[in-house]
């Protein structure tokens, strides 16, 4: 056995990571054992963490938390914790900037234009009119899916749900949508009260149900909202918590903001 | 994040040393973990994102550190120590040791000391300390066990020698 074999199996077995055979193997070798208690003595000399000097933990503190409110302060950067869902292909249409992409108008009317072909011919094909109500009724709910999803879960909706009732249809998606851009640009809501925290949970429980399964501060989320007080807005995540109470948690510190009866 | 705070500060204590670097290197990772929040798509746990952000401070501390000259070199040889405490011979003691550790993690190759603190310090499992690495998990079992092996072999030298073995330059990064 070469040693880069014996360290190999030593660290394997003081891990964990070791299989029955190579578990049998180590405890039947005492060269193996004795490489296993060493290992085992660096590790706990390792664990012994050195001291921490409290004043520099509370500068190096201080100095994120300034970092952080320097940050959530700058207009151009997002303050939320749920990273933004992709654009959009199905449903959804960004607002056009009318002088440098003026020359994509006419290619998203003749798009219009043949899908709206498309559509006729497959209700042609099928002879019968509850596709369309079908695709109608889909694109309905997806709409309203995607209003009242939460920001982490709410992806958009692909073109193959939206032309779900007529698969062989090309992508609607390059139609103008109100709703679905209305849906798009629901902003993250605002509370100021305990009140209305219990309020948030219970819209969002009708919504979606229990909290999850997304995780922020090590726990399942209701959602993500900004949370008044007297002397600022925080940005914050709504977890449940024991006692049937839900409990606001600044989404950067993981410190609690508020708290409210559950609903 | 006073909660993780004692945890990425030891990360970067034992991968760059007990040095000033060390403290620069947590302010750093502090800093960069609370700027990086709203960008973290919790792919990965938290904290597997943290000791990320951690480790990479310090090894970019390390590099700072090896571009600076050195001002001067002091040779233990030359230092004469009297205590004057007979009964500090614990402390020294403790102290010793705890330099010792130090030294001899400063001895690893910076790859293999990363994934050893990883390990032990951070007690992250294998795929974890991939992710962080973003190496396979396989070359995360290597630079464990031979990183774990070479401390053994320095520390265990210290002992066996009447003096403490002063550990030579790390060779710079294994593969």
């Amino acid at each position: 056995m070469t040693d880069d074999e014996r360290d190999l199996l030593a660290t394997a077995y003081l891990d964990g990571d070791a299989d029955e055979d190579a578990r049998t193997r180590v405890e039947g070798d005492a060269e193996l054992l004795a490489a296993v208690a060493a290992q085992r003595a660096v590790r706990a000399a390792l664990a012994q963490r050195p001291p921490i000097d409290p004043a520099t933990r509370e500068r190096h503190l201080a100095a994120a938390l300034g970092a952080f409110d320097e940050a959530a302060a700058a207009p151009a950067r997002p303050t939320s914790l749920v990273v933004p869902p992709p654009p959009p292909t199905a449903t959804v249409v960004t607002p056009l900037a009318p002088r440098r992409r003026a020359w994509l108008m006419p290619v998203a009317a003749a798009a219009v234009g043949v899908l709206a072909l498309g559509g006729v011919v497959a209700m042609l094909a099928t002879g019968d009119d509850d596709a369309s109500t079908a695709r109608v009724d889909v694109e309905s709910s997806v709409l309203a899916r995607t209003a009242t999803a939460r920001e982490d879960e709410a992806g958009p909706p692909t073109v193959d749900v939206v032309a779900g009732a007529a698969p062989d249809a090309a992508p609607a998606a390059e139609a103008p949508s109100d709703a679905a851009a209305e849906a798009e640009s629901v902003p993250v809501p605002t509370i100021a009260t305990p009140a209305a925290l219990t309020a948030y949970v219970a819209e969002r429980q009708a919504a979606d149900g229990d909290a999850g399964p997304e995780t922020v501060c090590d726990r399942p989320i209701y959602g993500t909202v900004v949370y008044r007080t007297d002397a600022r807005a925080v940005t914050v995540v709504v977890v449940p918590d024991t006692d049937g109470e839900v409990v606001a948690l600044d989404a950067a510190t993981c410190v609690e903001v508020a708290r409210a009866p559950a609903p | 994040m006073r909660r993780h705070y004692d945890l990425v500060a030891a990360v970067c204590r034992r991968i760059v040393g007990a040095t000033q670097g060390a403290d620069d290197a947590t302010q750093e990772a502090m800093i960069s973990i609370v700027r990086g929040l709203p960008r973290f798509d919790g792919r990965s746990a938290v904290t597997t994102w943290m000791y990320r952000i951690a480790t990479n401070a310090a090894l970019d501390e390390l590099r700072r550190r090896r571009r600076r000259p050195a001002l001067h070199v002091v040779d233990d040889d030359d230092l004469v120590h009297e205590p004057t405490d007979p009964m500090s011979h614990r402390r020294v003691d403790a102290v010793v040791d705890r330099m010792a550790l130090e030294d001899a993690l400063a001895a690893l190759p910076d790859d293999f000391r990363a994934a050893v603190v990883l390990r032990d310090v951070a007690d992250l499992d294998y795929a974890e300390i991939a992710a962080v690495l973003d190496v396979p998990v396989g070359t995360v079992k290597s630079r464990i066990a031979r990183g774990r092996s070479q401390l053994v072999g320095l520390l265990g030298n210290r002992d066996a020698a009447p003096e403490r073995q002063m550990p030579s330059a790390p060779p710079g990064n294994a593969p």
